[in-house]
């Protein structure tokens, strides 16, 4: 019985010592899977540690990329306006209706959308529509004027058609048309990234200053000039140009020997020109004075009477064909003008009494009509010429000083019409008529703001005086 | 024979443990004790040593994290900004000069002031612009013009054609519809009293994106709600 309970110990004993062994072993293996698990960790971290001490590394380089990036982009992005400035776009299209002649009936400008930082687009795209009305060259010109302009500005569309002929049906068709720009609008915040702050980033971005502009050449933004001269000299493409039979022979010449005419008056400025020039070379190398003096007299006669050809074949328009004025202007005109600097010759550029007179009757002409743009272009065209007339001659006299007063005149409407004044009614009453302008009341002789004077309020219109100027505005 | 004992217990000569008893209680306690200074050994030896080091590389990696949240930061924003560079090329690209187009035309239509080779006036003039952007299905730009070409020469339309075809004007222009039309009689007293109607419709092919600046990151497209 005593071996029984010894046997029963021993085996409770062996018993008890496998399953701790046991159960030692498997803490054991646990352990060690910890620690292999452990392992795999920390070489996985020590990946991630070369990857991010490679990207560590990167960052100078990426810095840099992004300094040039984001002064190139700013740089590019100036031509396109800041959401603050878009309201000033309705002015400008407002100023280059005025200065090219056009006149625009409707607008329609886009709807609300997200400003600044609520943007989630970094460029807005925006696009006003238009309703516009005059000749081709006046759509020509407004076009043209928005594709020079500072700011980027794109034609989308357009359409024109005739509308009616003008009155004096020589000239110009009036269109209808319509049209769309687009622009776009920038929004630095915007966008899916917000700037990164980086150190010292003025100092680097100095640094950085001729690698910038290396790269800054990416973005070319074309524009197209038109030649004024060619563009007035050409005939209006909606306008029929048949013509009837005494018309087309009219001076005796049908069109096709009108164009030799123009040809050969070309080629003899050329060929005057040529011998003027020959004589030039002629007087530099005469060794006698007396030669040279005669010499300078005939060249001298001979650049004025030439200059004084073409001031006259200009202001008659005998030139009509493009290609023979840019001929003109860039072999003859030009190099004449450069001996007469040159040789300080006194010729005569400035207008004469007959030519001052067709200027003036064209301007008073336009604003009759009420063309203001046209009555300004028209003084444009011969502003310098007028300014070298000579004004010792009182008709002369006379003469540029009414054209001075037309176009100021011109002017000074113009301006006027961009001011906000609204009449909402007129009231006659005892004490005198009293009109209702921008919701205020006023009587007559009183200033409407510092610049603006009523000066009569008649039953249907109220007239203004504004810079000396006497305008009539009706009450509709 | 039954045997019975009567020497006293305490001066009884013990027995031996039997050495299989032995043998197997010895390794008992070798087992027990080899295994648990195994695991003594794992635990706080080798475990412990690998705890530790992954502490030391995560405090290390910790370290590193903010510069790695930058550069990630510069090289999103690199992408953003190429991208946005990409866009205002493109922007400028694309766009048509059409005051630039519509000279060209009027030189060829006003041909020089000739017109024996062709007379053409206008009754309608319209343009739209090509698409823009890099999808794949952009637009076509179209200009159309319509009018009149003077006397009842089919020829001069055709020369009317092929200079415009043959101008600085038609570049960028990919077709032109073939001259066609009808003769029109005028009642009035001008000379020719016969024209060409006609109507050309030129179509302009999008403009080549612009070359892709290095990193730039391509837009991803929007969905449809």
């Amino acid at each position: 019985m005593v071996n029984l309970g010894e046997n029963r110990v021993l085996l409770m004993g062996i018993g008890a010592a496998v399953l701790l062994t046991a159960g030692a072993l498997f803490l054991t293996f646990r352990s060690y899977q910890k620690a292999e698990e452990g392992k795999r960790a920390i070489a996985n971290v020590r990946q991630k540690i070369s990857e991010a001490r490679e990207k560590r590394r990167k960052i100078p380089a990426l810095e840099k990329d992004v300094i040039i990036l984001r002064s190139n982009v700013e740089e590019y992005v100036k031509i396109l306006p800041e959401d603050k400035h878009i309201h000033n776009f309705i002015n400008t299209i407002n100023r280059f209706e005025q200065e090219s002649g056009i006149t625009m009936t409707k607008l329609d400008a886009p709807g609300k959308r997200s400003t600044g930082a609520k943007s989630s687009v970094a460029f807005d795209r925006i696009v006003y529509k238009l309703k516009i009305a005059g000749s081709l060259k006046s759509m020509l010109g407004f076009i043209n004027k928005f594709e020079n302009y500072e700011r980027f500005v794109a034609i989308e569309d357009f359409q024109f058609r005739p509308e009616r002929q003008t009155e004096d049906d020589q000239k110009e068709v009036l269109l209808a048309g319509s049209l769309e720009l687009e622009t776009y609008v920038y929004n630095g915040a915007g966008g899916d990234t917000k700037p990164v702050e980086i150190r010292d980033i003025e100092q680097k971005r100095e640094a950085l200053r001729e690698q910038i502009i290396a790269q800054r050449n990416a973005v070319e933004i074309h524009r197209y000039r038109l030649d004024p001269v060619l563009v007035e000299a050409r005939r209006d493409l909606f306008r029929d140009p048949r013509q009837t039979l005494a018309a087309a022979t009219k001076g005796g010449l049908p069109t096709a020997e009108r164009l030799e005419k123009q040809k050969r008056f070309v080629a003899w400025t050329k060929a005057e020109l040529q011998e003027i020039q020959e004589m030039i070379a002629a007087e530099d190398g005469e060794p006698l004075i007396i030669r040279q003096m005669e010499l300078k007299k005939q060249i001298d006669e001979r650049v004025g009477n030439l200059n004084g050809q073409l001031v006259a074949a200009r202001n008659e328009r005998q030139i009509t064909a493009a290609p023979l004025l840019q001929e003109i202007e860039r072999d003859v005109i030009a190099p004449l003008e450069r001996i007469i600097k040159e040789r300080r010759i006194a010729v005569r550029t400035g207008l004469l009494a007959e030519d001052l007179q067709i200027i003036l009757g064209k301007m008073e002409h336009f604003f009759q009509k009420g063309d203001l743009a046209q009555v300004v272009s028209q003084f444009d065209m011969v502003a310098s010429q007028i300014g070298s007339a000579d004004t010792e001659d009182a008709e002369v006299r006379r003469l540029v000083q009414e054209i001075y007063a037309l176009k100021n005149q011109a002017m000074v409407i113009t301006e006027f019409s961009l001011r906000p004044i609204r009449i909402h009614g007129i009231i006659a009453q005892k004490g005198g008529p009293v009109a209702i302008i921008n919701g205020r009341v006023f009587e007559q002789g009183q200033m409407l703001d510092g610049e603006v004077k009523i000066h009569d309020i008649r039953p249907e219109e109220i007239e203004f005086v504004y810079r000396e100027v006497r305008i009539v505005r009706r009450w509709e | 024979m039954i045997t019975v004992n009567l020497i006293p217990k305490e001066i009884l000569r013990k027995e031996r443990t039997p050495a299989g008893q032995f043998a197997a209680i010895l390794l008992g306690v070798l087992a027990v004790v080899g295994s648990i200074a195994a695991w003594g050994y794992m635990e706080f030896g080798r475990l412990a040593e690998v705890e530790s080091e992954l502490k030391k590389v995560t405090a290390e990696l910790d370290v590193e994290r903010p510069f790695q949240l930058h550069a990630d930061r510069l090289l999103k924003e690199k992408l953003e900004y190429a991208r946005r560079t990409e866009t205002i090329q493109g922007i400028g690209a694309a766009r048509v000069l059409w005051s630039k187009k519509l000279d060209q035309m009027w030189d060829v239509i006003q041909n020089n002031g000739d017109s024996d080779r062709h007379l053409v006036w206008l009754t309608t003039l319209g343009a739209r612009s090509p698409g823009k952007g890099s999808g794949k299905t952009l637009s076509d730009g179209l200009v159309n013009i319509a009018g009149y070409s003077a006397t009842d020469q089919s020829k001069r339309l055709s020369n009317f054609h092929r200079d415009l075809m043959e101008s600085p004007f038609f570049e960028g222009f990919s077709e032109i519809n073939d001259p066609e039309g009808s003769v029109t009689y005028f009642k009035d007293d001008k000379e020719p009293k016969a024209a060409w109607r006609f109507s050309f419709q030129m179509r302009m092919k999008p403009p080549a994106p612009p070359r892709r600046v290095a990193g730039a990151k391509r837009p991803v497209p929007k969905k449809a709600p």
